[in-house]
């Protein structure tokens, strides 16, 4: 080759190889998302609620969230999502001790702050509210107190929990993230990843901790006259050997809060249940299971039994299965295989249900106490929306 | 209506209609341009004639020797016009106005880095706001550049034919081929690298060069030499490890030439060759690596015999080529014409035309002694008087010339409408049209209501006299639409400029179940209304609201499990003395380019009311 093709030729070459070999070999930052999973259940004394996506749920915009009810006594899960409001975002769930429930609107398309709706008859009818911000992707963003009061957990950039003495309209900042880490120092706190209110009718927050080997959970002193409000660390230990763990469900019941941690150290995940009353770090637990390698929480549901028990849905594609505990003192139970493709469970008393999506199909399987099996106890057709929303 | 949002499809009849318009007036105007070129040669050979009956001289003209164009040269600047025109051509296609950003524009850039994404969305954008003006341009430049280079041989003119091959090459290259997916992880010469069109602009530039310079054998060794140096590195490329081409595919997903292989086999087309595009797609599947090990094998062996210069290697090598270049033209590109969106017959001809040319160049290099001979010219009639520059004009070098301009012409028909687009900020209005229809005349007076703003403060229709209204129905709550339809407002009043002052933007509440006045201060926050002082979000109680709806005819209606509310997306324009005069259907489209020719119809309406 003559000398004066040599320059441009090894430019040439090196431009493209470099260009190409440089493109070829991308890797894909994992993003560092929520662990919990919203598909959420409660059951109180009024009745069980649960949230199930169903239409395509690989298209977002042909995904709607449905809220299904079962009234105390009844055998029938009926229909009763919020109206007005496209659910494609997904919903989250407030059922007070009360029986009132709350349901928030996540956010959607170009849709930027979360709607709420609240109903007293178990979702025949429901009043409307808004939250000026968005509600966190969280299954316990919200909460509703014994008076109607309520706390709201908003993913804005500055996470903040707001609240409001009952106008689902008129909504306050209570406090941010970066204010609690003080309060929390033995936990280092790096998100609040659920809201409740304790047995003395106080905001409960759970947290996302860097620390290993504690639960995060903080309780509001409410300002008197010596001073303004603080946050008081009630944190659950987790002994010699913890990992750092996360509290994905904090639930106020007529018989105390129940909740749900997952906590990982190195490659294994556990998920702990525990009990108290909110108040102070007094808690029974943590009682913990393990997660099979792979595989993640797909639902949980909160007030089997007295109130105090708890199951989760968790699987990896079609493999799944059901994890049961009835309060505190006793130990996780596996029931037997679920259907293939359940993407739901809810409890009632010791009865647990698990709902199975196919499309705008839905049906119910239930396992009673001393069965080997579940069995198909209910099937629907649901008006999905398909194309509204895109 | 809410969750409706469509997109005209790129076969739309509005947009092909306005696309046929365009091209019918640009016709129009270049066959008036071309008469009028004839007729100033006819003119000049009858000046010519009579010039040379009065003074005796010769009639016509005698033709001036100039030595002939080189083969090589004549073959590159016949082969690339003829390639202009095809393009041209293929550009006629009525899918190109709305089919081309999203079928080939967009998707050709997938895969490039950011920077070179926006830099293409830069050209889309353009692109899409002006479907029309753009897809017409495309035809006439290139059909432009092809007649130019057809009728221009030598001599400056041919070169700037060269040089308008290279300018529009290059815009094509970067906005239209992305660069010829150079930054892109797949590149390969099988499948288009590096970008067809950036051989017409290496083409270009070798027509542009000086006469002088295709004496002798230099530009063809160069030629020659080039290709053997970039067929060697795609060799490299292509046996690069971990760019999938070592693979035939896996029980999952097809390797990449395979996956490249089978996508053009899915293109529409005549099903002969979609099947034999598919076999091979098949083939390459179950054979991956020796189909890779054959290419690698092809590429570098010619590439090197075309670099060692050995004269007796060069025909062989370019036989070689054509015959492994025209399998891969119709096994793996396809031709590249198909599926109403093909805008170049691909790389393998541009290519192997640059190889012959090369080729043709080395094998029959013109003497130097050819171009030294001087062409005697006659500059004086017969009584010694000096004749005119007009005079000496040869029929067919004046043909040439009036057929030069003509090209020229052409080209500069089509520049002007992209020019024109690329500085205009309001959108073509056709293309919401093609979505919603042409907007409605109306002459009936707007129901008037009761009811109060975004601030709590009371509001009526008859309130508003003295002000245009543009006034719409939104959800507060709504997902797609109705803030897609809040933005459009608020562009309207952008485009408006300082007339916006007196008009109100104006929406209403369309949600039974969210219209509290905290539900739309929050949509107005959400979608930075509430400074604009021009805009009202009306609301009341659930009845009056429903009683306002039912005054404008706006069914609204709660659907079931968990979709949104849904209501007629409709936007009325409202003259000063309280008079419906326009009712626009509001269904925002899908993309920006749709929203924003919403936006410049409404304000094109309301710059008419405000002006009748």
């Amino acid at each position: 080759m003559r000398k004066w093709l040599v320059c441009p030729a090894a430019a040439a070459a090196a431009v493209i190889v470099l260009a190409t070999a440089g493109n070829s070999g991308g890797v894909l930052r994992a993003e560092g998302g929520s662990p919990t999973a919203i598909s959420a259940s409660a059951t109180t004394a009024s009745g069980s609620s649960v949230l199930i996506a169903m239409g395509h749920l690989d298209d977002p915009s042909n995904m709607f969230w449905e809220f299904f009810f079962k009234s105390a006594g009844s055998k029938s899960w009926v229909l009763h999502t919020p109206p007005g409001v496209a659910s494609n975002g997904g919903l989250v769930l407030a059922a007070a001790p009360s029986g009132s429930l709350t349901v928030g609107f996540l956010i959607s398309a170009d849709l930027k702050f979360s709607p709420v709706a609240q109903s007293t008859d178990g979702g025949d009818k429901w009043s409307p509210g808004e939250l000026p911000s968005p509600l966190a992707s969280m299954p316990d963003a919200l909460a509703v107190g014994s008076s109607g009061e309520a706390l709201a957990l908003v993913a804005t950039a500055d996470q903040r929990v707001m609240e409001t003495s009952g106008d689902l309209s008129a909504w306050r900042t209570l406090t941010l993230t970066k204010a609690l880490r003080v309060a929390a120092g033995s936990c280092g706190v790096q998100d609040v990843t659920a809201v409740a209110y304790n047995d003395a009718a106080e905001p409960l927050l759970g947290l996302r901790c860097a620390q290993k080997g504690e639960v995060g959970l903080l309780a509001e002193t409410a300002p008197s006259s010596d001073g303004p409000a603080t946050w008081r660390d009630i944190g659950l230990s987790l002994g010699p050997g913890g990992g750092a763990a996360v509290v994905t469900r904090l639930v106020s019941t007529s018989n105390g809060v129940v909740g749900l941690g997952q906590v990982g150290a190195g490659k294994r995940t556990s998920i702990v249940a525990f009990w108290g009353g909110g108040s102070t770090d007094q808690w029974s637990g943590p009682t913990p299971f393990s997660v099979p390698a792979g595989w993640s929480v797909t639902a949980t549901a909160t007030g089997g039994n007295s109130g105090q028990g708890l199951a989760v849905l968790l699987g990896s594609g079609a493999r799944r299965r059901v994890e049961v505990i009835t309060g505190p003192g006793t130990s996780w139970m596996t029931l037997p295989p679920v259907p293939r493709d359940a993407s739901g469970v809810s409890v009632d008393g010791a009865e647990v249900d698990t709902f199975v999506v196919t499309g705008s199909h839905l049906a119910v399987w239930a396992w009673t106490p001393g069965a080997t099996g579940w069995t198909r106890t209910a099937s629907m057709s649901v008006p999905v929306p398909y194309g509204s929303s895109s | 209506m809410p969750g409706m949002g469509s997109a005209p499809g790129a076969g739309n009849s509005t947009i092909i209609h306005d696309f046929h318009s365009a091209l019918g007036r640009q016709a129009a105007l270049i066959l008036v341009l071309l008469l009028l070129l004839f007729i100033a040669w006819n003119g000049l050979r009858s000046l010519q004639y009579r010039r040379a009956v009065a003074s005796g001289g010769q009639f016509p003209p005698p033709r001036r020797l100039l030595a002939p164009e080189p083969t090589a040269r004549r073959l590159l600047r016949i082969g690339f016009g003829a390639l202009w025109i095809i393009d041209g051509l293929l550009q006629l296609q009525q899918s190109m106005p709305l089919g081309l950003p999203s079928d080939v524009l967009r998707p050709g850039a997938s895969g490039s880095p950011e920077w070179v994404q926006r830099l293409v969305g830069f050209g889309v954008e353009i692109w899409t706001r002006h479907p029309t003006a753009a897809a017409s341009s495309a035809v006439w430049i290139q059909l432009g550049i092809g007649m130019f280079l057809l009728v221009a041989p030598r001599g400056r003119w041919s070169r700037l034919a060269g040089l308008g091959s290279v300018g529009w090459g290059l815009v094509v290259w970067v906005f239209g081929e992305a660069f010829g997916g150079l930054f892109a992880p797949g590149l390969t010469v099988l499948f288009g690298a590096p970008g067809g069109v950036l051989l017409y602009v290496v083409a270009g530039g070798l027509l542009a060069l000086p006469d002088r310079a295709w004496i002798g054998e230099r530009v063809g060794r160069v030629i020659v030499a080039s290709a053997g140096v970039f067929l060697v590195i795609m060799a490299v490329l292509q046996a690069w490890p971990g760019r999938g081409f070592w693979q035939g595919g896996t029980a999952a997903k097809p390797g990449t030439l395979a996956g490249m292989a089978q996508q053009m086999a899915a293109t529409p087309q005549p099903h002969f060759l979609s099947s034999a595009v598919a076999s091979f797609a098949s083939f390459d599947e179950a054979n991956g690596w020796a189909v890779n090990l054959f290419v690698v094998v092809a590429l570098s062996a010619t590439g090197l015999a075309l670099l060692s210069g050995r004269r007796r290697l060069l025909s062989p090598t370019v036989m070689c080529l054509m015959v492994l270049g025209l399998a891969d033209w119709v096994l793996i590109e396809d031709f590249g014409v198909w599926g109403g969106t093909g805008t170049d017959p691909n790389s393998v001809v541009p290519l192997l035309l640059l190889l012959l040319a090369g080729y043709l160049g080395v094998v029959r290099a013109p003497a130097a002694v050819e171009d030294a001979v001087p062409v005697p010219v006659v500059t004086t009639d017969a009584g010694g008087v000096a004749r005119k520059w007009w005079e000496l004009l040869d029929s067919g070098f004046a043909g040439r010339l009036a057929a030069a301009a003509g090209a020229i012409a052409v080209i500069l028909i089509g520049t002007a409408p992209m020019v024109a687009a690329s500085v205009n900020s309001r959108t073509d209005t056709d293309l919401v049209e093609a979505i919603n229809g042409a907007p409605q005349a109306a002459s009936h007076p707007a129901p008037n209501f009761h009811l109060v703003d975004q601030h709590g403060q009371p509001v009526s229709m008859t309130s508003l006299r003295g002000y245009t209204v543009a006034m719409t129905f939104l959800d507060p709550v709504c997902t797609t639409d109705c803030p897609v339809i809040a933005q459009e407002f608020k562009a309207a009043s952008q485009l408006l400029g300082s007339s916006a002052s007196k008009v109100r933007f104006v929406a209403i509440a369309a949600n039974p179940q969210y219209h509290s006045v905290t539900a739309i201060d929050d949509f107005d926050h959400e979608e930075g209304l509430e400074s604009q002082s021009n805009w009202l979000y009306l609301t009341g109680s659930k009845s009056t609201l429903a009683a306002v709806l039912r005054s404008y005819g706006v069914a609204v209606a709660n659907g079931a499990a968990g979709s949104m509310t849904v209501h007629a997306d409709l936007a009325y324009v409202i003259d000063p003395h309280g008079v419906t005069r326009w009712i626009i259907n509001a269904d925002p489209g899908s993309s920006s380019a749709d929203l924003s020719s919403f936006s410049s119809l409404l304000a094109s309406q309301i710059d008419q009311v405000m002006h009748s």
